[in-house]
């Protein structure tokens, strides 16, 4: 507490947050009632401390803070604020800007995020996928495929999404990757500068730790206000979760299992397991991003979560990607070997922009409200390693400290 | 007409003035005004004079009692032929202008009568227990009661909606000077005035409605008012500060300030008297408890002007404890009261174990929407819902906390002022 610290304040990025959603953080009067509001606010207490470093613009200390990954938005603290300061809608704010910050290259968040861009968006998988089509027969030729009769992969062929989605993932991928690490290091780097830096579990544990608390949302289930929003993200989820592991299992059959002798199953039968999962995951993933936005909508008053481009273009983009599946799946059991023009132009249109939606969500990661995924785990796991992570304990008295006398540590 | 008390010259000639309220301000209005030759009519709406002040225990800085200054004030009161004060009684309705204004007050039934000696033989046969609302429901009185030792006028009183009426009639049959009457209805009184003093006072915020503080859960959660009164001799607890759950003594306390105060969601307002109050209440504890743990939780702490020494000399208190943070929560647990907040300066979490938690809630205007303004419906009201020194009608004033929260002294020279300005108005 003794020595003086510098504060430098960043002006243009309190305007940023500002503009990203926390329009009201300057209302703050550092009373603390949103750290004790916080069922998961605990060993670290948060949002008290990121509203102060927003007002004063410390942005070194805000894209370096676990604990604004600890929030899911319940907005437990913003309904229960007596200044009306909105923390959990600040604290989403400093999300989107913590994925701005550490983004390579840094422009594509602006197509990713901004309604502004959204031409922008769609155009650049349109005119890649545009050009791979143009291209393909003589790119195919040179390859040596040869036609597929699939009726969808007669017209955009396996290898060739497979080669132009794999090429642009894996660059979506590497920029993922120095993002995670930069932030990783930047939460060390700020956490050792403060002195409180401590090594509490290993990383594989740390990584256990978080995975459990992810697969059944449990740190999620203590927020209040908004309790509805956790079973619409568990369906998101686990409807995701299900579509990338067929998707997956997908190019397994495809082009693993021949090489070991079995023969591809591909397109699956309706009632082919991994189709089975595929339609439920489908089903679900419809459900949760409809439910997202209907919680989203309908919510009023002060604990409302009404969300920024960045969080609407993310949910219609998962919407987006799972109503032209399911489109694209109707058009190939019901077309006849033989269609008629006009029915498989419509259905190859939709088939292209399902692989352009696709496309969005998987390249758009690093940069969209999708990087969450990353960015949120690698702060849980940072938070198991460090150890301030602590369970949520309710009612329970915290050793020595909470038993009289309390002693206490001297405040003045 | 001219008398003298105290030797002071008392000139009824000055003209009349209604002063709405019978606290610390109205009695200090009525009897400047009366000092400088008004005619006074008080309406208190209570059946004793003495309001809010009458309930405290010690005024900060000075700890000194409000019964000493009250008690003087009462008898310059009681001595001055000039103040016609009325208790039960409810402003109705002012009619006019600066001047010339016409009130209309409604009187309600004591069931007492002058020739009550305060025996208290009623008292003994009185069936009907009713909270007691001068000590907060701190305990109970019979449905004729006295309101407090200091009372003016000292008469009992019937809680005409506790009392069961006639066909009890018990008090009646025991009252050695015949002094009940409950027969009494309802009177309409009629006043014309010149000018009109507004003094009606605050009343504690309702501290049921915070979220989070289980105030009316657990007994042993009071709020500061209440504090007043068990830390008062005369109080439900004779003077001795306990855990009201079992009465036993009290270890540790906790103080939540702001208990909501400045708070969008409950009262928006700081009432500018609680850190003090609190502070004030600090000593209460330390007098009867040398060893006691005391945590003040605050959001910041306003000791404006002089008081600022009255923080300093607390802040030597090593068992005193002033954390920064606002408590959102408290815990009821089979260990006793957790409160919980974050120490805003070390920027961790604490958990206090208290045996007492005393909630600092704020001052609320008094309801003044039965007062009739004619031409303006009511009183006019500020964004908090206190009067607004600027009233419609000139000649209608306000003083006190019935214009903002704030202190006694305030209090009292603002109802010097208010006389001055009444004193435009009065006609001889």
């Amino acid at each position: 507490m003794a020595e003086a610290m510098l504060v430098r304040p960043d002006r243009k990025f309190v305007e940023e947050i500002i503009a990203a959603g926390g329009g009201d953080l300057k209302k703050c009067m550092q009373c603390a009632n949103c750290s004790v509001v916080c069922e998961l606010s605990d060993g670290h207490p948060f949002p008290r401390k990121e509203m102060i470093w927003a007002q004063w613009g410390l942005k070194d200390r805000l894209v370096s803070d676990p604990d604004v990954w600890m929030c899911h938005q319940c907005n437990d603290c913003s309904k229960r604020c007596p200044r009306g300061a909105r923390p959990g809608d600040m604290l989403a704010a400093v999300r989107r800007l913590t994925v701005d910050h550490y983004a390579v290259p840094r422009f594509m968040t602006r197509v990713a995020n901004r309604a502004s861009w959204l031409p922008v968006a769609f155009l650049l998988p349109i005119v890649l996928l545009g050009v791979a089509l143009l291209v393909r027969d003589p790119i195919g030729r040179a390859l040596g495929f040869g036609t597929d009769p699939a009726f969808y992969a007669s017209f955009f062929p396996h290898w060739l999404i497979i080669g132009l989605y794999g090429f642009f993932s894996a660059l979506a991928f590497i920029a993922a990757v120095i993002g995670v690490v930069r932030f990783w290091r930047a939460m060390r780097r700020s956490d050792a500068a403060a002195g409180i830096y401590a090594a509490v579990n290993g990383i594989p544990a740390s990584i256990v730790g978080a995975v459990k608390d992810i697969v059944t949302h449990y740190r999620f289930g203590f927020c209040g206000a908004q309790k509805p929003r956790r079973l619409a993200h568990l369906a998101v989820f686990y409807g995701f979760a299900a579509l990338f592991v067929v998707t997956s299992w997908a190019v397994v059959d495809l082009y693993v299992m021949p090489l070991m002798g079995v023969a591809s199953r591909y397109p699956f039968d309706f009632l082919y397991p991994a189709k089975i999962l595929a339609n439920v995951g489908g089903a679900v993933l419809v459900f949760g991003a409809v439910k997202v936005m209907v919680d989203r909508k309908r919510a009023q008053g002060p604990g409302a979560v009404g969300g920024t481009s960045f969080d609407w273009i993310f949910v219609w983009m998962l919407l987006g990607v799972a109503v032209t599946g399911f489109a694209v799946e109707i058009f190939r059991f019901t077309v006849g070997p033989e269609p008629a023009a006009g029915l498989r132009t419509a259905a190859y249109a939709t088939y292209f922009v399902h692989l352009v939606l696709v496309f969005q969500l998987l390249i758009y990661l690093p940069y969209s409200k999708f990087a969450h995924v990353l960015y949120r785990t690698v702060a849980m796991v940072y938070a198991e390693h460090t150890g301030r992570h602590r369970p949520v304990r309710r009612l329970q008295p915290q050793g020595s400290q909470l038993r009289l006398p309390g002693v206490t540590p001297a405040t003045r | 007409m001219s008398a003298a008390t105290d030797g002071i010259p008392v000139v009824g000639n000055r003209g009349k003035v209604l002063v709405i309220g019978g606290g610390i301000t109205g009695i200090t209005a009525a009897i400047e005004a009366s000092e400088a030759g008004c005619e006074v009519v008080l309406a208190e709406k209570a059946a004793y004079l003495g309001g809010r002040v009458a309930r405290m225990n010690q005024y900060f800085p000075k700890m000194c009692p409000p019964q000493c200054g009250l008690e003087i004030n009462l008898r310059r009161f009681k001595t001055n032929p000039l103040i016609r004060a009325l208790t039960l009684a409810d402003v109705e309705e002012i009619r006019g202008t600066p001047g010339d204004y016409h009130v209309t007050i409604r009187q309600h039934p004591r069931g007492v009568t002058e020739k009550c000696t305060t025996c208290g033989a009623c008292v003994d046969v009185c069936p009907v227990e009713r909270a007691d609302e001068f000590n907060l429901g701190m305990g109970t009185t019979k449905a004729i009661y006295l309101p407090y030792e200091m009372a003016y006028p000292l008469r009992l009183a019937i809680d005409t909606e506790a009392c069961l009426g006639t066909e009890c009639g018990k008090c009646v049959t025991a009252c050695p000077f015949d002094a009940i009457d409950l027969a009494q209805k309802d009177e309409t009184v009629e006043v014309d005035v010149d000018a009109v003093i507004v003094a009606t006072g605050w009343e504690p915020y309702e501290a049921t409605q915070i979220e989070g503080l289980g105030f009316g859960t657990h007994p042993d959660i009071v709020t500061n008012v209440m504090m007043e009164r068990m830390a008062s001799p005369m109080g439900p607890t004779d003077g001795k500060i306990v855990k009201p759950s079992d009465g036993g003594p009290v270890r540790s306390v906790a103080f939540v300030q702001c208990a909501g105060s400045r708070d969008d969601n409950y009262l928006k307002h700081c009432s500018g008297v609680c850190c003090m109050g609190s502070l004030k209440q600090t000593r209460y504890i330390r007098e009867q408890y040398p060893e006691a743990e005391i945590n003040v939780f605050y959001i910041d702490l306003r000791a404006p002007g002089r008081l600022e020494d009255f923080l300093q000399a607390q802040q030597e208190d090593e068992k005193l404890h002033l954390v920064k943070g606002k408590v959102a929560r408290i815990d009821v647990t089979d260990d006793g009261l957790l409160v919980q907040a974050e120490d805003v300066l070390s920027g961790t979490r604490v958990s206090r174990a208290a045996d007492l938690v005393v909630l600092a809630t704020g001052i609320v205007p008094s309801d003044t929407h039965g007062i009739r303004i004619e031409g303006n419906g009511g009183l006019a009201t500020d964004a908090h819902g206190f009067l607004t020194r600027a009233q419609p009608s000139a000649g209608v004033l306000v003083a006190g906390c019935a214009a903002r929260p704030t202190d006694v002294a305030t209090c009292v020279r603002d109802a010097t002022g208010a006389v001055m300005n009444a004193l435009q108005f009065c006609t001889e």
